[in-house]
């Protein structure tokens, strides 16, 4: 499915347009997940946590394949889809140092090491079973994550990236295993937008059931029995619809309605 | 004719005929410089086009990890790195200032460039090079742009009275034993580039149709010459005969 389209890289001629796929994951669920993710890290590393989140994109296989390399990969899997948690290598040592408390986290620091030791690991998945609490509105119900492979995983079909930019600079990705279901269409028009709109409504004192025999017959000055009994409340309607119950009555020179009660969806 | 032969008059006409060719490339560099004049600059419509200032050379990496020096700015983001018409990288100062720092190629980002994020990027005139890409708050939904830069391209420029080696018609490379000083566009030591433009040539296309014609003429002579004194010496042949 289309989602947009934008123009190829600059050269010295005509730039080529191209459609881009729409990515299979909303925004709002997204920024749910952004959301509890940085509460999580705000938990974990003790510090505000201020983060920005990329717009969500659908992926090719290469695209995928290029986001995954060199990165820590943490699968968790849902009922609706599977989330993959990934943590560029670089980026998951900066976040572990500081969960460590150590300061030679910052962006333009030069790390140790590239590769992180096995207690860094283990504390990266530790991270990673906390922030799979965020992926509920992605996932549904989830299965605790786990670390993989790339190569252990099918391609994802969108990905967003979450910018960190406090306490410490860092990029975390989430991949979309498989296509969400679309969310339901959100309401585009407020219900005040159809308040001047006017409306035919009539009141009813009394209803009431007449044979065709009856009605074939109807003269001037017949007397039509009716069900309703005398003194029973009327009714506002809007075509077949019961908006309100009251009493008919007179005001000024015209009719009028004197509501007691309005109706909550009843007919 | 003091040594000049037909063949060195013919080699003369062809790097004047090659001179002419490139009138129109940008950057070129020709094989004779009396036929080199000024940068041609004309707007374009690409943002990652420029034209370096006068005098000075955009640094480039080549595959085989040689440096060169070139004045052609069509440059491209192919993979993600900054590159020149020929496929070099670009060098320049991730950091933006050149002070103590060694140029490097200027990379997108791993996740833009697997995303394709780049694909509007543009060189200012102090030579940065930068793209914006959206940035989302999740706790309101509201979206911004976000800029990203890559860097700032380096320049260089040779000590007076020195003459960059001509590797190519666009690449040159450092006289032996000169290095070139280094800096970035508007640091002090550097004008300006000129920024979504292109270089349109810059051959004397008049001086060269003027040089080519005397190198024809030359040749011309030349090869009169020669026939003269074949037909002289086969003349002198027969009489002795």
């Amino acid at each position: 499915m289309i989602g947009g389209a934008t123009f190829g890289a600059p050269g010295p001629r005509v730039r080529r347009l191209r459609f881009l796929p729409r990515a299979p994951v909303s925004l709002e669920a997204a920024c749910a997940a952004a959301n509890g993710i940085r509460e999580t890290l705000r938990e974990l590393l003790g510090e505000r946590c201020e983060l920005v989140i990329g717009e969500p994109a659908a992926l090719s296989p290469e695209a995928w394949a290029a986001l995954a390399h060199d990165a820590h990969l943490f699968l968790t899997r849902g009922r609706r889809t599977d989330v993959v948690l990934v943590l560029p290598k670089a980026d998951a040592r900066r976040l572990v140092l500081r969960a460590f408390g150590e300061t030679g986290g910052g962006s333009g620091a030069p790390l140790p090491d590239a590769a992180c030791s096995v207690l860094e690991l283990h504390a990266l998945e530790r991270i990673a079973v906390r922030c799979s609490a965020a992926f509920a509105p992605l996932a549904a119900e989830r299965d605790a994550p786990r670390r993989v492979a790339a190569r252990e995983l099918p391609a994802c079909a969108a990905y967003f990236d979450l910018r960190v930019h406090e306490p410490v600079a860092l990029t975390l990705g989430i991949g979309i295993v498989r296509d969400l279901p679309d969310p339901p269409p959100a309401g585009a028009l407020a219900a005040a937008a159809l308040d001047a709109v006017a409306v035919e409504v009539r009141a009813v004192f009394a209803e009431g059931t007449l044979d065709a025999g009856e009605f074939v017959k109807m003269r001037p000055g017949h007397v039509v029995k009716l069900d309703t009994k005398v003194g029973a409340p009327a009714s506002l309607k809007l075509g077949t619809r019961r908006l309100a119950t009251g009493v008919p009555g007179v005001v000024a020179s015209s009719t009028a309605f004197l509501v007691h009660d309005v109706a909550q969806g009843a007919q | 004719m003091n040594g000049a032969s037909p063949l060195d008059a013919y080699e003369r006409v062809l790097s004047r005929a090659q001179d002419l060719r490139d009138a129109f490339r940008a950057g070129a560099l020709p094989l004779n410089h009396d036929v080199q004049a000024g940068a041609h600059v004309v707007p374009s419509s690409d943002p990652l086009s420029i034209v370096p200032p006068p005098g000075a050379w955009l640094v480039t990496r080549g595959a085989d990890g040689v440096r060169a020096y070139e004045r052609d700015g069509t440059l491209t983001l192919d993979d993600g790195v900054l590159r020149a018409r020929d496929g070099a990288e670009v060098l320049g100062y991730p950091g933006g200032a050149s002070h103590g720092a060694i140029p490097v190629p200027l990379r997108v980002p791993e996740i833009d460039r697997a995303l394709g994020r780049a694909a509007g990027a543009r060189v200012a005139e102090d030579g940065t090079v930068a793209y914006e890409r959206a940035a989302i708050d999740p706790r309101t939904g509201v979206r911004r742009a976000e800029r990203v830069v890559l860097g700032r391209v380096a320049l260089a420029r040779f000590p007076a009275g020195t003459q960059p080696a001509r590797l190519d018609a666009t690449r040159a490379a450092a006289p032996p034993g000169v290095a070139p000083h280094l800096g970035t566009p508007r640091d002090g030591t550097f004008p300006a580039l000129a920024a979504a433009s292109r270089d349109a040539g810059t051959i004397d296309l008049v001086a060269g149709v003027a040089r080519l014609d005397e190198a024809y003429r030359a040749f011309e002579a030349l090869g009169a010459a020669v026939k003269s004194r074949a037909s002289a010496q086969k003349t002198a042949v027969d009489l002795v005969k």
